[in-house]
């Protein structure tokens, strides 16, 4: 976990934001930290934030997310919908 | 709009609570937290053994609501003696307490202390209050409610360019500003359908807030949200002027006035203080992330440049002032799910509003 990493991940998820952003169920994206089965590894990657996990198997092949990107791994996290908070 | 607040459910919740706990180890593990004030620690030990023994009998008296360990105060001025402090609803005479329900006055060789506190209540975020701190419930009146985040200084109009209530100071630059209200744009200006006059309320409407009689300031200024896929926003944020300044403080209820500003970075140990789940601390995850936000009629708005952090808020949290934990503020909280919450850098709402915050920054 370094500076270097940190900058690289940030410049990934610049160039590729856009075309993330548009896959449906996607809700965020950030350079963030991994998880592994809801537990941090600290390994830097791309967060997704989708509001509902859907298997692979089950999407069209263009809604599929990549699971790396420029060898930096993509992390896709459940939030649900993500909406203001007054009523 | 709908009429009821948005709760999420238990599952939701816990759902969110297990991956805050998740991060929360994450990060102490990476960077453990310094033993601080060791000494305290160290001295109230006996006092903490203590009290596990004899809290559950003391609880049990007639008239005590809260047990701690604490400094004694002897003569209405607190010693340096460590003491277990026995709060009671009422000091009453020794001879009108029955013998049960005396408070002795050493348990196990440590001396108790008796302090009447009065009756212990709820902190009602929801209530109308004046002056209005930051974290009670404030909405325009065709909302439900949001949050009051803090009060923030005026850095775009100086009051000398206007004719009335000028304040007289000798350059521009030594114009303190006038002191507004921030919140959301969704709180305080209904999400764009709001006109600059608007009366907002305290409390919300939601909370019982009623036109006009609750006003405490009218909407001066916001940020538009754009909304689809082609453009973007950096903030949810307008300002309301307080009808009159004895309306508000800049004191966050519970807490200080936040001490000044700095940077969010991942990792960071935040809290924020907010209408429905008052005081709740999170850890930030990402401080450079695009969002979308279902804002429902109007539609989804895109969000760059954004704050995610653990959960740490529900419907009605909307609008509260994001600090880290020496209360510098970081970010306006606006959005979540079950799992995330997310914020505006609140450098980008100085920037977007023209604003900044009313800081008390901590002498020496």
């Amino acid at each position: 976990m370094s500076h270097f990493d940190d900058a690289r991940v940030a410049g990934i998820q610049t160039r590729h934001e856009a075309e993330l952003m548009r896959y449906r169920n996607v809700v965020g994206v950030a350079a963030g930290i991994r998880t592994k089965g809801g537990q941090p590894t600290g390994e830097r990657c791309l967060v997704v934030y989708v509001t509902r996990k859907v298997p692979a198997s089950t999407l069209a092949k263009d809604q599929t997310l990549p699971t790396e990107i420029e060898g930096v791994p993509v992390d896709v996290v459940e939030v649900g919908e993500v909406r203001p908070l007054d009523g | 709009m709908t009429d009821e607040l948005k709760e999420w459910s238990t599952a939701e919740r816990a759902a969110g609570q297990r991956a805050a706990e998740a991060w929360t180890k994450f990060f102490e593990a990476q960077r453990p937290e310094v033993a601080e004030r060791a000494e305290e620690i160290a001295e109230t030990a006996r006092v903490t053994e203590v009290q596990d023994k004899h809290e559950a009998s003391l609880m049990a008296m007639e008239n005590v609501v809260g047990v701690a360990a604490s400094l004694k105060i002897t003569k209405g001025k607190p010693s340096k003696q460590w003491s277990l402090t026995v709060l009671v609803e009422k000091k009453l005479p020794l001879t009108d307490v029955p013998p049960g329900s005396r408070v002795p006055p050493e348990i196990n060789g440590v001396p108790t202390d008796v302090v009447e506190v009065g009756r212990i209540e709820p902190l009602l975020f929801t209530a109308r209050a004046r002056p209005a701190p930051p974290g009670y419930s404030i909405g325009h009146h065709n909302i439900t409610a949001g949050t009051f985040g803090c009060l923030v200084r005026d850095i775009r109009r100086c009051c000398c360019k206007l004719e009335k209530d000028c304040c007289h100071a000798p350059t521009h630059e030594e114009c303190p500003g006038d002191y507004l209200i921030l919140s959301n744009n969704h709180v305080l200006a209904a999400t764009n359908r709001a006109q600059p006059g608007d009366v907002i309320l305290q409390p919300g409407p939601f909370d019982g807030g009623v036109f006009p009689a609750d006003g405490v300031a009218t909407l001066e200024r916001f940020e538009p949200i754009v909304f689809g896929r082609s453009g973007y926003n950096l903030v949810d944020a307008a300002l309301a002027r307080p009808t009159f300044t004895r309306n508000v403080t800049a004191s966050i209820i519970g807490l200080a006035a936040p001490r000044g500003i700095d940077q969010a970075f991942v990792g960071t140990n935040v809290i924020k203080v907010g209408r429905t789940t008052q005081v709740t601390v999170g850890r930030v995850l990402a401080i450079n992330a695009t969002v979308s936000v279902n804002y429902g009629a109007p539609g989804v708005a895109q969000f760059r440049h954004q704050i995610i952090t653990t959960a740490m808020a529900a419907g009605g949290d909307s609008g509260s002032l994001l600090m880290d934990r020496n209360l510098n503020a970081l970010g306006l909280l606006y959005a979540g799910s079950a799992v995330i919450t997310i914020h505006n850098h609140i450098a980008d709402v100085e920037t977007a509003l023209g604003v900044r915050p009313v800081t008390a920054p901590r002498s020496g």
